[in-house]
């Protein structure tokens, strides 16, 4: 008895899913499904007026980027266009403002006409369609540019009768680009339909390449001197795009002075008043006082002390930001306080202040500093103890090896952080880009002769690389960079101390 | 297609070669200078490095301009402007005569620029007649920033095989490995006096010994009192005390009073006493500069 409800329930289940499973269009048209005959439905309401978003900058549609419902929105009916649905876009860098487009009826609609065919070759091309509007990428077979003018909304479509479609294209404008960004679409009532996103091709690959990569090299417990065969590209690896082989690249765009990068970003007293993301040391403060005998409190000071607001997003290599989108700060990364973990303790007497560390385990404080470095920093793919190591290595090789100032490890340390921070320093090619980053240090710091042979030779053998692949990221090292490595005093000399009081 | 059309090879750079060529697009002339890259060598030669990353924080009217880096697999190609010629070409048109409003320009101009590396932590380290560059509107431009290098953290670790011999201070000839501003003034002081005497080098000495030896004939030989330290530098020897000689009034007859003030207070045998670039500009013999050169900003 049971059993064969159990049956009957699953054969219904089964037809349920052939019949969606057939239903779905191949071409996107339904005429290859049997929907396609099914009658039109007089339930589906046609909504005549889809509208133009025009929104200004400060009127955020949505809080996040993600999935948030609009409201409180300006509306333009735009009576005279029906049927056109204007991409809500989102921009990439997080900040969830909607840029606002030129709402002449004839303009906006002739340009949105425009727009669709680039708009649409874009997601064909890309094939990352977000099938809802929570903004994760389901894959979606439909071309989604494909309705007809003013007749419904998209979530009706399989029941609608499609007998002539109209492609509406959507044509990138000077007000409206899509760029790296996501893009949202909206009926009248602000009902966002559809969502995609835009992922660059360049990335993607490397992130296919790194995967590839790290499949090759986990079997192998210690890494062998890498072969010819199997070498990185420096600039597919360190994310700049790279024209064919035998082609000149101009990178006369990076030639733009560094303004005092950073500097403002920290001053900035904004920067300050905004609430920290993440709190990586925290001192608990106990403190004595007359009245309510002991005070119990986190030090604000220490916590703003210890905590830095990064930005999320690594900087776009590409034409559009050849100016550094992230301050450095030689403490940022290697943060000189994050050694201890939380367990700590500060006793604030009248007379004197004593801090109680409890005892941990190694192993547990290292995987501790590590989540809190990761908590941080998410973008990068490097745990804090093992950059302090490679920069342990990169102090042997210059001190020990080479006899080279400390100056040179010191400067050599910035660029490898600013790497990091770039986001663009994985397993495979940390090594590389650190040897890359002493030797152009080295070389601007009058290292020469057999001098800098040796270096080249220490590197080398202690971070087990082979000397092409060595030379190669030096170049790439430098363009992504961005040339930038007359690097302000305030910048090395924080790392020169520390070294100099570590020796 | 190319972008620039070569015209003609101009030089023989410290890294490679000089073109003079031409954007196909905007006919701008440009000066070229090519990188070979070999992958087994030591790669980007430093010389390079150091005009690409120095050049790229130096936008200054009187420094040459680097316009673009071009790199493929093999060469790395650094787009300058063009400039008709250098100080040292100049000097030999001149036929021994120069107008003094043209030595007061170009060296205001050179301190200017010179003002503008040190205010940006750069040291050029190789100021020579050569490495200035003169347009045909009487611009002068620093050029040449091959062996430029950062300063700001004193470390003795520079190089002291800098600066061409005939000028280079008296401190590097004795091995000095940390200096700062002042190795640049020195080298603008020869640069001054060879300016007013329209191409004839000051101190031409053929080894360290003979270059030490004709400074210190024409400006005394320095003592422990006239510069503490300077028996402790690395290749220090002594030499016989030569007297402060009044010839300088002979050696630059032409300038007048403030110039040889100016060039007084530059050629000093202690780096600490040579005066600043920016305070160079100020000096009096400057009050009469043709105010088009002193306004004209960058």
């Amino acid at each position: 008895m049971a059993q064969a409800s159990l049956k009957r329930s699953r054969s219904r289940r089964r037809i349920a899913a052939v019949s969606f499973l057939s239903n779905i269009s191949l071409d996107g048209s339904y005429k290859d499904t049997r929907l396609a005959l099914l009658p039109r439905n007089g339930a589906i309401k046609p909504i005549k007026d889809y509208i133009l978003e025009e929104t200004d900058v400060n009127e955020e549609c949505f809080s996040e980027s993600e999935n948030v419902p609009l409201k409180g929105q300006k509306v333009h009916k735009n009576h005279g266009s029906d049927g056109v649905v204007t991409p809500l876009k989102v921009l990439g860098d997080n900040k969830g403002n909607v840029r606002s487009t030129d709402n002449t009826e004839s303009s906006a609609t002739k340009a949105l006409m425009h727009s669709t065919k680039k708009f649409q070759k874009r997601l064909t091309h890309h094939s990352l369609l977000t099938g809802g509007v929570d903004g994760s990428s389901s894959e979606s077979l439909e071309p989604a540019v494909k309705w007809r003018g003013g007749s419904t909304s998209p979530a009706h479509l399989t029941q609608q009768e499609p007998p002539k479609r109209k492609v509406r294209v959507l044509k990138p404008t000077q007000y409206t680009k899509f760029g790296d960004e996501r893009i949202m679409m909206c009926t009248a009532k602000h009902v966002p339909f559809m969502v995609c996103s835009f992922i660059p091709y360049r990335k993607s690959r490397s992130e296919l390449k790194r995967e590839e990569k790290r499949k090759r090299t986990t079997s192998s417990g210690t890494r062998p001197l890498s072969s010819i065969g199997d070498a990185l590209d420096p600039f597919d690896s360190l994310g700049i795009e790279r024209v064919l082989e035998g082609q000149e690249v101009s990178y006369g765009y990076l030639l733009t002075p560094t303004q005092k990068e950073g500097q403002n970003k920290r001053d900035d007293p904004s920067d300050s008043t905004r609430k920290p993301k993440h709190v990586v040391a925290r001192t608990k403060v106990i403190t004595w006082q007359p009245e309510h005998k002991w005070c119990f409190s986190y030090d604000p000071n220490v916590i703003q002390r210890t905590t830095t607001v990064l930005s999320q997003s690594p900087p776009d290599l590409g034409e559009d930001a050849p100016t550094n989108v992230i301050g450095y700060h030689p403490h940022l990364l290697d943060d000189p306080e994050l050694i201890a973990g939380k367990h700590r303790t500060l006793l604030t007497f009248a007379s004197y202040m004593t801090s109680v560390i409890d005892y941990v385990k190694p192993s547990d404080l290292k995987k501790e500093i590590n989540d809190k470095f990761k908590a941080k920093f998410p973008q990068v793919q490097l745990t804090l103890s093992k950059l302090r190591s490679i920069k342990r290595e990169m102090k042997k090789i210059v001190k020990q090896e080479c006899a080279i100032d400390l100056l040179t490890v010191a400067q050599a340390y910035v660029y490898f952080e600013k790497l990091i921070l770039r986001g663009l320093i994985n397993k495979q090619n940390r090594k590389l880009c650190a040897g890359a980053s002493l030797i152009l240090s080295a070389k601007l710091n009058d290292v020469k002769g057999d001098q800098l042979k040796l270096l080249i030779e220490k590197t080398e053998n202690t971070f087990r690389l082979s000397r092409k692949e060595l030379i190669a990221f030096e170049v790439a090292v430098l363009v992504a960079l961005e040339f930038g490595l007359h690097v302000p005093t305030w910048q090395v000399n924080p790392h020169y101390q520390r070294l100099l009081y570590d020796s | 297609m190319q972008k620039y059309e070569k015209l003609e090879k101009i030089g023989e750079g410290t890294y490679g070669t000089v073109f003079k060529a031409k954007n196909r697009e905007s006919h701008e002339i440009v000066a070229l200078k090519r990188v070979r890259l070999d992958d087994d060598d030591e790669g980007v030669p430093s010389s390079a490095l150091r005009e690409i990353c120095l050049l790229k924080e130096l936008k200054h009217k009187n420094i040459v301009r680097l316009y673009d880096v071009l790199h493929s697999d093999k060469k790395l190609t650094l787009v300058f402007e063009h400039c008709d010629q250098d100080l040292k070409k100049y000097f030999d048109s001149l036929n021994g005569d120069i107008d003094l409003d043209i030595v007061k320009s170009f060296m205001f101009q050179l301190l200017r620029g010179l003002a503008f590396c040190h205010s940006h932590n750069v040291l050029h380290r190789d100021l020579k007649p050569q490495n200035l560059l003169i347009n045909k509107n009487g611009e002068l431009k620093l050029a040449d920033f091959g062996l430029a290098r950062a300063f700001g953290i004193p470390v003795k670790c520079y190089s002291a095989e800098v600066v061409t011999l005939w000028y280079r201070p008296p401190d590097v000839l004795f091995g000095a490995k940390l200096y700062t501003t002042s190795i640049d003034m020195w080298s603008a002081g020869c640069i001054f006096a060879e300016l007013a005497n329209a191409g004839r080098p000051l101190f031409p000495g053929s080894d360290v010994d003979d270059q030490l030896r004709r400074i210190f004939k024409l400006l005394g030989t320095p003592t422990e009192d006239t510069w503490p330290g300077m028996t402790q530098l690395p290749d220090y020897k002594p030499f016989p005390t030569y007297q402060p000689s009044s010839s300088l009034t002979q050696v630059v007859s032409k300038l007048g009073n403030r110039g040889r003030d100016l060039l007084q207070r530059l050629l000093v045998c202690n780096p600490v006493g040579r005066i600043s670039a920016d305070d160079a500009m100020q000096h009096s013999y400057f009050s009469d500069l043709n105010p088009t050169v002193k306004n004209d900003r960058c």
